[in-house]
């Protein structure tokens, strides 16, 4: 595939890096989060920049604009419930109290939704941040207060907030290094769930971009020169490649690697997406159970399926 | 027992910190019932609006607001949470400006902070059970004050708008009366005149039609614009607002299309010739043959004059019956026209009193609002 002309075509579309817009009330620390998600790996679209998808991020609980605004996106989006940190100090701690806010508001927009305490996740990023005079303060705090000059104290109030420095002054009493310590924070802040869940809209966009790219391709299989582009858009690798990005975008599972399935392992997965696909679901559910339910086919093929016309 | 006490209302988003700040107030004001949630018809004597100072505030809390202060000005606002987000300060700047911009009764509006439910330390409240007690204690004399007055007026109000709306009927009865009236007339009067048109002077008969129903159209407007500038004085509008109250109504059509065109009886015209023509010929024949058989000796003579008799005859027979024919379609016409003209006036006469009752009744109530401006935040007002 690769030596392929239309193969590079492909190949550039879908594995352009996936552009996350934060968006979301004022107010609600869009700056922090996307400084957070930046510090996290995150590609983070400006303000005002066209983006794949929408992280949306809100305080407290959705309010009835905050739905309307999620319900208008067009493309995926994740909706992260900012200051998390600071919801209770109560039971489990803030951070559990917040996960289970989420699950609520998640079962009832269809919008996946995570916690996130943005501040302690852009301390863990930022080794300026968190530096050495910070550190020695975290550990005053619990041994000597009153050691702290009122620049220290504003500073750890602002930089890490009550959570923050409750979790990090005991990490650091416990023996914690600076390392440890971002470690620790980035553990807590809940910004890897959120980094998990823009991965698993990113398969959607992929397959979308996939789609799109292939679809331009269609476009020059007529004509003159179309035999070849058709038969490139009609080959296994193409296929599979359809197959295998719905199949990420469905968050379907993946045979094991180096697992020898059969022709009726196979044969069995594409009649159940083909039932999927013939079900009530969306036209984009039904394009994704669709391309698996002929890559499946296609390797019932090759694993030595033989087709019988229908009677 | 619960329901004789006065309610003080803690409303707010949900997760703002309501039902903390409503525990608290519940310890410090025993005598009043703290409610989270109003019951249709309660009437609270404060209202306590809770806002996070997690985030500013949004347009659709400042509607819970609304709902609930709808008839109270005893309302205060508190931002929640000030133990935990520093930023608070900010937020109550931006929570206080757009309230402001939302209604202006809340431009004047009491805010406090409060931390109700502090993860450590004491509760800070104080400033709250202030502003409430405040404004319980002005709420009171006020209520008792207004509350009389509100009443005679609401109902003052009432018994103005239903006189005002019998007027409207009254003059409507009188004046498709008098239109029926004019439409009547006329149409008695043309048809006399119809009856005596000459073949020549047809196309000034229907002008004249036209300019008669255009004339009586003008009475009736005239008649219609005297009472509705006599209404409007009666609510106390001015002679140029009664006009702007006329212009609001919807157009009619003009009163051109409600009146039908003459059209001349052709075909019957036709005929008529083909019918004179055979009863002159009849004559000729007759006449000649008669004469001949009498004086044969003449015969050349009688036959020139014959034809000569039987053509004048002819001719005659035509232009007679031609304008009986046209006169009977003008009769018909006149019927048509003078039923055009009626269902125009009424339809007129309908659509002004309509718009001119409900400008009136809006205009009426309006004037009302001015001598009501005594208290600082008035209900409803933010809504006219």
């Amino acid at each position: 595939m690769a030596e392929h002309p239309f193969a590079a075509v492909l190949a550039a579309a879908v594995s352009a890096p996936l552009r996350v817009g934060v968006v979301g009330r004022s107010g609600a620390g869009r700056d922090t989060v996307r400084r957070a998600l930046r510090g996290a790996g995150a590609v983070v679209a400006d303000p005002g920049e066209p983006a794949d998808m929408d992280v949306y991020v809100f305080v407290e609980t959705l309010t009835p604009e905050d739905t309307a605004a999620l319900t208008a996106t067009r493309g995926p989006a994740v909706a992260v419930l900012n200051k998390s940190d600071l919801i209770s100090f109560r039971g489990a701690g803030p951070m559990v109290v917040a996960g289970a806010h989420c699950r609520q508001l998640e079962s009832h927009t269809g919008v996946p939704t995570r916690p996130l305490a943005a501040q302690l996740a852009v301390a863990a990023s930022d080794p300026a941040i968190l530096d050495r005079s910070l550190v020695d303060a975290l550990r005053a705090v619990t041994t000597d207060p009153a050691r702290l000059t009122p620049a220290i104290r504003r500073r750890l109030l602002s930089e890490l907030d009550l959570f923050g420095i409750a979790t990090a002054s005991a990490a650091v009493c416990g023996g914690a290094d600076r390392a440890m310590l971002a470690a620790l924070l980035r553990g807590v802040s809940g910004v890897q769930a959120v980094l998990d869940e823009i991965d698993r809209a990113a398969a959607a966009v992929r397959y979308r971009r996939l789609i799109g790219a292939l679809a331009g391709l269609a476009e020059r299989a007529v004509g003159p020169r179309g035999a070849r582009v058709a038969d490139f858009l009609a080959s296994d690798a193409v296929v599979l490649a359809r197959m295998a990005a719905a199949m990420d975008a469905m968050q379907a599972q993946d045979p094991p690697p180096g697992s020898t399935e059969g022709a009726a392992d196979h044969l069995r997965r594409a009649i159940h997406w083909q039932r999927y696909a013939r079900g009530p679901v969306s036209a984009w559910q039904r394009g994704c159970g669709a391309d698996i339910a002929r890559g499946a086919l296609r390797l019932w093929l090759r694993a030595g399926g033989i087709p019988e016309p229908m009677t | 027992m619960s329901g004789d006490r006065e309610i003080i209302a803690v409303i707010g988003p949900t997760r703002s910190g309501v039902t903390s700040v409503a525990c608290a107030l519940r310890e410090q004001f025993g005598r009043y019932r703290v409610v989270e949630q109003l019951r249709s018809g309660e009437q609270p004597a404060a209202v306590v609006f809770v806002v996070s100072a997690a985030a500013p505030m949004t347009e659709s809390d400042a509607q819970l607001l609304d709902a609930a202060a709808a008839n109270t000005d005893a309302v205060v606002a508190a931002v929640s949470k000030i133990d935990v987000h520093r930023s608070w300060p900010q937020v109550l700047a931006a929570d206080r400006a757009l309230l402001a911009g939302h209604a202006t009764r809340y431009a004047g509006l009491a805010w406090v902070t409060v931390a109700a439910d502090p993860h450590a330390g004491s509760p800070k409240v104080d400033q709250l059970v202030d502003a409430v007690l405040a404004a319980v204690t002005r709420n009171g004399r006020k209520q008792r004050n207004l509350l009389h007055t509100r009443e005679s007026r609401r109902k003052s109000r009432a018994v103005r708008a239903l006189a005002l709306r019998s007027q409207v009927q009254q003059s409507r009865a009188h004046i498709a009366g008098q239109a029926r009236a004019a439409c009547a007339a006329l149409r008695t009067e043309l048809r006399h005149e119809a009856a005596l048109v000459t073949r020549g002077g047809v196309d000034q008969f229907c002008t004249g039609v036209r300019r008669r129903s255009q004339r009586v159209a003008a009475e009736v407007d005239a008649t219609l614009t005297r009472q509705l500038i006599h209404m409007a004085d009666g609510v106390g509008l001015t002679a140029v607002d009664a006009a702007a109250v006329a212009l609001s109504a919807p157009a009619c059509p003009a009163l051109e299309s409600y009146l039908p065109r003459f059209v001349r009886p052709r075909s019957e015209n036709r005929l008529t010739i083909l019918l004179s023509a055979g009863f002159g010929l009849g004559v000729t024949l007759t006449a000649g043959r008669l004469l001949a058989d009498l004086a044969p000796a003449w015969t050349r003579a009688v036959t020139v004059g014959a034809l000569v008799a039987g053509s004048v005859l002819t001719g005659w027979v035509i232009r007679t019956r031609g304008l009986l024919a046209e006169r009977a379609a003008l009769d018909r016409w006149v019927a048509e026209v003078t039923a055009g003209l009626r269902s125009a006036l009424e339809d007129h006469l309908v659509t002004q009193l309509l718009a001119a009752e409900s400008a009136l009744v809006a205009a009426a109530a309006s004037r009302e609002l001015p001598a009501r401006r005594g208290c600082p935040i008035e209900p409803g007002s933010d809504r006219t």
